[in-house]
């Protein structure tokens, strides 16, 4: 092993290489599942509502959005990652750096966690929901009070996947120069056969993944009184 | 008040339409409990949904309280079914709500203070006796509580109709008649008007002032429950009070079938005819349920005497009187002492005629093919 990876960084300095590092990481992390939940649950809401089982079925909408959300999963992330250039330049002006990156990952992960938070809402029993209109509830009320809050443990374990799938991604994206422990791991752990440099961003990554993977699911299991 | 005129109602299945109601009136005055009965699949859920417009009638029109609900639009809508109360047979409780979350949810959805609204939830937990549960969530219930969860909640606020769909389906006697007692004693306090779905025709006996009967999406008979069980011609009231096997009639004796016609019949009529005819009057069986808190149903009995004609010595004292079964000679010989009972048929619907092991002759007496025949005529 020593053979090959001769250049290995000594233990001692690689903590502040490390550390600029996780911080990218994080706030790409972070900010992308942020605006990604947003997002797709918006979307979401709205493929479920209009669809033919919602609150308010409009077929053509509905046909719409999910095109939308088909197309935007079956780029693939790299391709993806290239081709929106232009958008990512419009919305952060600028295609390289962290926050370049953010727009990618926004844009490649909001129809995955819209199409995860319809299954969610579907799980809610249409009992539930009828109760709430012949309560007197609006289409608005009946959606926040009762299928929002029925399906939030599921929202929340489907935020932690899509976080797990973003952390992977965001490597990924680091490589085209948004920085982070994934452009780090390729720059020192690949390109110059450190050893060290490698290890040490693949425990930080497995940690920070057990860690948020963790947190969604203690929420989950707080919010959940099934 | 529930007014219900004209009601029909088909959905679109399979590319033509299907009609589940058909022309359905059913009024239930203020502070009234009505029963709606039928078989699986006659409509009875439908017609609860239309009632709450839930499902939008295909035509005829609903009316709850003083307000015509098939011309409201969608916000008026809104408004008016908080005037009705609706109780459902799953409870379909929120299970991210505690007991008291639950019963709060119609308040926040009508935008009722916070500080009123938690008086109120306490007054409603209470008055279902879940004051220990307010606490808990659905999921630690059983199903009887759930259920009492779903009435506060119906009740949350202050509707003036109640409807109530299979909501003792599944829950042991005892509950079904810990709530039945509850929704009889909301009525009595509140002037509740109840329309009561269910399949159970004990529970329509024991709660309703008047019932309809449904069957693939017609009522086929309705009316008030004390006068379809004291008319001998109603299937309905036979349902509610279901005639059980009676004892053989003893050799020579002729059997008679008594229906209770009027709500003041003195209770002890069986005594005092056997005082004023001096002779044994042998009970062969009863069906005697009360009804209203008076006593109603039918009794089956043989006299000694076959020439004489009960059905004059009954008729001024409410009860109506029928003749059973020409037959008596083949009858085994017995005395009236030694009266059998008629093993109880298997499988048994209410209301269908109850069949006796015929011993000797294929017409035997049989006290409810007598009856049958009573009616026809
Ligand atoms: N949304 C719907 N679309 C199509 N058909 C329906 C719909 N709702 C009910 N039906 C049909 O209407 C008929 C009556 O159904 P409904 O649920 O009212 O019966 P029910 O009397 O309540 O029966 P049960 O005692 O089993 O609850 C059934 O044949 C059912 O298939
Ligand atoms: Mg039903």
């Amino acid at each position: 092993m020593s053979t090959v990876l001769a250049a290995a960084t000594p233990w001692g300095e690689i903590w502040p290489l490390l550390q600029p590092a996780l911080g990218q990481t994080m706030a790409m992390i972070v900010v992308s599942t942020a605006i990604t939940g947003v997002l797709g649950l918006l979307l979401g809401v709205l493929l479920h509502t209009t669809g033919r089982d919602g609150l308010r079925p409009l077929p053509p909408v509905n046909a719409l959005l999910g095109l939308v959300v088909g197309i935007g999963r079956s780029v693939p992330f790299i391709v993806l990652l290239a081709a929106i250039i232009p958008f990512t330049r419009l919305v952060v002006g600028t295609s390289l750096g962290t926050s370049a990156v953010i727009v990618p990952l926004v844009v490649g992960m909001t129809p995955f966690y819209a199409r995860v938070v319809e299954g969610s809402l579907r799980e809610v029993p249409r009992g539930l929901v009828e109760m709430a209109r012949a309560a007197g509830a609006s289409r608005l009320q009946t959606t926040l009070k009762v299928v929002l809050r029925e399906a939030a443990p599921g929202l929340v374990g489907g935020l932690t996947i899509t976080l797990v799938a973003i952390v992977g991604f965001s490597a990924m994206a680091g490589t085209v120069g948004g920085g982070g422990l994934g452009a780090l791991a390729i720059d020192y752990g690949y390109n110059r056969y450190d050893g060290n440099v490698m290890l040490a961003t693949v425990v930080l990554l497995v940690v920070i993944v057990q860690l948020f993977q963790f947190a969604g699911d203690l929420v989950v299991r707080r919010i959940s009184h099934r | 008040m529930i007014l219900v005129d004209a009601l029909t109602k088909s959905f679109r299945r399979d590319g033509r339409d299907v009609l589940v109601l058909d022309d359905v009136s059913l009024s239930v005055g203020t502070g009234r409990i009505a029963g709606v009965i039928g078989p699986s699949g006659a409509g009875k859920s439908t017609l609860a949904r239309c009632i709450n417009l839930l499902e939008r009638p295909t035509s005829g029109t609903i009316t709850v309280g003083e307000q015509e609900l098939t011309s409201l639009d969608d916000r008026r809508l809104q408004a008016a079914r908080r005037s009705i109360g609706t109780i459902f047979q799953s409870a379909n409780l929120l299970s991210s709500r505690t007991v008291a979350g639950n019963v709060a949810l119609p308040l926040e959805i009508a935008g009722v203070p916070r500080g009123e609204r938690r008086e109120r939830v306490a007054e409603l937990v209470a008055r279902v006796g879940l004051e220990d549960h307010a606490r808990s969530y659905p999921a630690q219930l059983s199903g009887g509580q759930r259920q009492r969860v779903g009435i506060a909640r119906a009740l949350a606020l202050r509707p003036s109709v109640l409807l109530s769909d299979e909501a003792t389906s599944g829950l042991d006697p005892d509950t079904t008649r810990s709530i039945l007692a509850l929704l009889r004693g909301l009525r009595d306090d509140l002037g509740l008007t109840i329309l009561l779905i269910t399949h159970e025709m004990e529970v329509v006996r024991d709660v309703c002032d008047q019932v309809a009967l449904l069957r693939d999406g017609r009522i086929v008979e309705q009316g008030d429950v004390a006068s379809l069980v004291a008319d001998p011609a109603s299937a309905l009231g036979r349902g509610l009070v279901p005639a059980r096997p009676v004892g053989t009639t003893p050799t020579g004796a002729q059997a008679w079938r008594v229906t209770y016609t009027d709500r003041a019949v003195d209770p002890g009529w069986l005594a005092g005819l056997q005082d004023e005819l001096g002779t044994r009057v042998a009970l062969l069986g009863a069906s005697v349920e009360a009804v209203g808190g008076r006593p109603s149903g039918h009794v089956t009995v043989a006299l000694d005497d076959a020439g004489l004609d009960l059905a004059a010595r009954l008729g001024d004292r409410g009860l109506f009187a029928e003749r059973l079964g020409a037959d008596d000679e083949a009858q085994p010989p017995s005395a009236v002492a030694d009266l059998v009972a008629a093993p109880p048929t298997a499988a048994e619907d209410p209301g269908t005629p109850v069949t006796r092991p015929s011993t000797t002759a294929p017409s035997a007496t049989d006290p409810a093919a007598g009856a049958r025949t009573g009616e026809s005529a």
